[in-house]
């Protein structure tokens, strides 16, 4: 009775496949049409399915729907099949939901692009991609998604490819994922050649009688793996291609960069949270690397003065959080952050995709101000996923990044200090957050007098989904109030079933009070950073500038976003162009060449050699023949 | 040694002869001439057997091989002669037109 | 008893007359030291108790191949002048050695023969106590019937060929 869900990857792909072929001859009106009825619907059966799912006992809500058997050889089998349980429905639900939106909105965005076909066809075959990952039952699917997002990603990034610049970000973003990618594939071979099988169930199962708490093959399954999460979900090392991928066009920004894409990796570690837990080394590793991320993101958006890219260190920022999440164990505490994450980031992207369009193409916040006057309802919802994501209580923001930092605190995998890393990047990010609506919303008014006379709010199609977020914002995160705010959070147990507790520490349990004052003390931060950057940016205008002067190394390395990119280009980039320079100069020319010609040239000497036996006469090859008869007859007698 | 079989030893014997002067000859015919002793010694051991092991399937090879030398002496002699009439010489040193 | 030293005899005298064949100046001189040994020879055979073949090698090699031999000799005039003289090359000194290991490998060879095998093949069985012109007509039409034609064609190849290659060019 769920077969339907087959159907939900599915309208994408047909969405792909007409607007593809067909959609350079159809009218602006028929791609969207298309491209939204096929997400649309997707969405549909996603909720559909969602509702039959809760009526379902807790225990029974795993349903595995085949479509047929991709490859069956010997003792090894992989199906296309899906696989619908609490972690993937609510995967579906936001990627659906909030791609829809994000579809609609591109229906005013993209209004006068010349490509609008092409690109309602990528971002279908966006949706369709994501939706296999999220759905598969078995890691190869998982990774026929993964690529096919990272291909989309390279597609939609470099969209406007006639400028160069464009088309370099998204081969940046390609190659760096690629690299992720070799992690995760090793990963999955690994796991394969550990279990025999590739299917979520079968591994799992017997990972609980097989390997050992803390053994080294979880913990190298574990970590190539995360290696793979790095690449596409933007963390240290490999986060470097997220603020060049701002180069494409807002929407794309909003739905792989903030909502879907970069949650693959968080979602990954959720479904694979049975290997995880028995691989505390592999989690600590996790939590670290998302805390510092979380805190190093967070420096760097600090300065930036492209009102996307701040948005873009704000999501790697809180993908280190997502991780720092799934990295103590807190999974359901991860997945619950993704959720609301998605909602604001969302709409933070959208809304400035709203005033780069008021502002015809700006996007420097410095050339900006007072924005609120022309577009208030851009303003208004900007300002509620500002006020979200900075963990204002009440908002969605503020329960899903209190469950982590409580999480990281009090978790047996848990740490103080990892809480600490976590709460001064939260007070980081509401200063920069609120920077950013200052900079942009209020003060003195910045821009030229021909942009201002240009200054329009945006079309509905574009302001509605903005608004449907911002409400999203808000009551998005009603759904898991802890229980020490007398909630039921009924999130962590809808998503309970998908962990496996495989003989971990003991949780210890912390008094109610240390949870109050640690929620209290991560506000306050927030607070500190809102009023700080209220300090700078409102009443004293020429402070930031003094703060420049007064420590102009370090504003120029954390404006400079720390030189990694230089340093990467020098190490990596340069050193391979290098070696492959010497491996043409040297090996290729001289060793395959030299070979090459080499075996012509012993052939040559050969046939020289040989030749001389010809010598025309024929007493000679008697003498020959003769030779032969001789060895055989010896053979014979002795 | 003890001669087992006389007619045996004489064959080989031939035989041998008639390889060294093929090998060692200059003069076509007369190296053509070897190439008959070479034959009639395998005959020769032939009918050996023959006789040895009471069988008539040595005589037998013995007709054939007489057949078939006859035809090839044939046609190996018009060869030679086609060979003086471009040569001029029957030397065997001059055929070296095939060298490699 | 006879029929032993006659063999000596004759044996003796075709390696003598072999020896001769290969060492004479003269090809005429080697064309008649070849009719020894093929006369030699069939002596032998009818000491081998093969009369038949006795026969026609006298009839066949040396009253017809020999006298082609001679024929050919004659007629490209080489009997005279022969002034080929062998050269030693390496070739031929290799040659030589090669020979000589030749016969001694073939002299270790028969030396494992014994002596007292009758082969079995089913020949043997109906022919036992007759001539061995008999025999050979019984045999050759009916056992060996095919290679008999077969034989007839290439003496016929042979006639044609020789009368292809012995035109001269008009």
């Amino acid at each position: 009775m769920f077969r339907y869900i087959v159907f939900i990857p599915l309208f994408p792909a047909i969405g792909t496949f007409l607007n593809g072929i067909f959609g350079h001859r159809f009218t602006k009106n028929a791609v969207h049409t298309v491209a939204i009825t096929a997400i649309g619907l997707s969405f549909l059966f996603s909720l559909y399915a969602f509702f039959q799912l809760i009526s379902l006992p807790p225990h029974a809500r795993v349903i595995e729907e085949t479509v047929y058997s991709w490859i069956s050889t010997g003792n090894f089998s992989v199906n296309v099949a899906f696989l619908l349980d609490p972690l993937s429905s609510i995967m579906l639900l936001v990627v659906t939901g909030v791609g829809f939106l994000i579809h609609i909105y591109s229906v005013g965005y993209m209004h006068h692009d010349k490509a609008y076909w092409r690109f309602f066809t990528y971002l279908n075959l966006f949706v369709f991609a994501m939706l296999l990952l999220v759905m598969g039952n078995n890691f190869l699917m998982m990774f026929v998604g993964w690529e096919g997002v990272g291909l989309c990603s390279y597609l939609l990034i470099g969209f406007w490819y006639e400028d160069n610049n464009n088309a370099n970000a998204g081969k940046k973003a390609f190659v760096v994922n690629r690299i992720g990618d070799f992690g995760f594939i090793l990963g999955i071979f690994l796991i394969f050649t550990t279990f025999g099988t590739i299917t979520y169930r079968d591994v799992f199962d017997k990972a609980t009688m097989m390997l050992p708490y803390g053994g080294t093959i979880a913990t190298a399954i574990t970590l190539l793996l995360f290696v793979g999460a790095t690449g596409k979900s933007a963390q240290i090392p490999l986060y470097v291609w997220l603020p060049d991928a701002m180069a494409g066009p807002t929407p794309v920004s909003a739905l792989i960069h903030a909502a879907t894409m970069v949650t693959a990796g968080v979602y990954m570690i959720a479904r694979c949270n049975v290997l995880y837990s028995l691989a505390p080394f592999s989690l600590g590793v996790v939590a670290t690397v998302g805390a510092i991320t979380a805190l190093f993101a967070a420096t760097m958006g600090l300065l930036q003065r492209d009102i996307k890219k701040v948005l873009a260190y704000s999501t790697i920022s809180q993908l280190g959080y997502m991780f720092l999440g799934v990295g103590v164990a807190a999974y359901s505490a991860g997945v619950f952050h993704l959720m609301t994450h998605a909602f604001f980031k969302a709409l933070l992207f959208l809304g400035a995709g709203s005033v780069i369009h008021a502002m015809g193409g700006e996007q420097d916040i410095m050339k900006m101000g007072g924005l609120r006057r022309y577009i208030p309802k851009t303003f208004l919802t900007f300002f509620i996923g500002t006020l979200a994501i900075a963990g204002t209580p009440g908002l969605a923001g503020f329960f899903s990044k209190d469950e982590i930092l409580w999480q990281a605190f009090s978790s047996p995998h848990g740490h103080p200090v990892l809480w600490l890393i976590g709460a001064v990047a939260a007070g980081m990010t509401s200063f920069y957050m609120f920077r950013l609506t200052f900079l942009t919303f209020f003060g003195k008014e910045r821009m030229d007098e021909h942009t201002k006379h240009h200054i329009h709010e945006s079309p509905n199609s574009m302001v509605i989904p903005l608004m449907i977020l911002a409400l999203l914002s808000i009551i998005g995160g009603y759904v898991g109030i802890p229980e020490a705010l007398g909630g039921g959070n009924h999130f962590h147990h809808f998503f309970e079933p998908v962990i496996r507790h495989v003989g971990e520490p003991k949780e210890e349990h912390f008094s109610h009070a240390l949870e109050y004052g640690l929620m209290a003390t991560s506000v306050g931060i927030a607070v500190i950073g809102f009023l700080i950057s209220y300090t700078f940016y409102i009443k004293n205008p020429e402070l930031p500038e003094r703060l420049k002067n007064s420590m102009a190394g370090l504003y120029k390395l954390i404006f400079n976003k720390y030189y990694v990119d230089e340093i990467y280009e020098f190490v990596f980039v340069n050193g391979c162009k290098g070696l492959g320079t010497l491996l043409w100069q040297k090996f290729d020319v001289l060793v395959v060449d030299g070979i090459v010609n080499g075996v012509a040239k012993v052939v040559e000497i050969l046939g020289e050699t040989v030749r001389k036996l010809q010598t025309g006469y024929v007493q000679n090859y008697a003498v020959g023949i003769l030779l032969g008869i001789v060895v055989i007859l010896g053979i014979f007698i002795f | 040694m003890i001669l087992t079989n006389f007619h045996l030893l004489v064959g080989i014997l031939l035989f041998s002869i008639g390889v060294l002067g093929f090998l060692i000859r200059r003069n076509l015919l007369v190296c053509f001439m070897s190439i008959e002793l070479m034959l009639n010694s395998v005959n020769l051991i032939f009918v050996t057997y023959s006789n040895m092991l009471k069988s008539t399937i040595g005589l037998m090879y013995v007709f054939f091989i007489m057949a078939v030398a006859a035809a090839e002496v044939s046609i190996g002699l018009a060869i030679i002669i086609l060979l003086f009439r471009q040569k001029g010489t029957v030397d065997m040193d001059s055929l070296n037109t095939l060298k490699g | 008893m006879i029929s032993t030293y006659l063999s000596y005899i004759f044996g003796v005298v075709a390696v003598i007359a072999a020896a001769s064949t290969i060492l004479q100046k003269n090809p005429v001189y080697s064309a008649a030291s070849l009719i020894i040994v093929m006369i030699s020879l069939a002596v032998n055979y009818l000491l081998l108790d093969a009369e038949f073949i006795s026969a026609i090698q006298i009839i066949v090699y040396a009253g017809a191949v020999m006298v082609m031999f001679v024929f050919v000799i004659m007629f490209l005039n080489v009997g005279d002048v022969s002034k080929i003289k062998p050269n030693w090359s390496s070739g031929r000194i290799w040659g030589g050695f090669l020979t000589v290991v030749l016969f001694v490998q073939l002299f270790l060879a028969i030396q494992t023969i014994k002596n007292n095998v009758e082969a079995k093949d089913i020949l043997s069985e109906s022919l036992q106590g007759l001539d061995s012109t008999r025999m050979i007509g019984k045999v050759l039409f009916s056992d060996f019937l095919l290679p008999f034609e077969l034989v007839s064609v290439v003496l016929i190849v042979g006639i044609v060929g020789a009368v292809v290659l012995g035109k001269s060019k008009d």
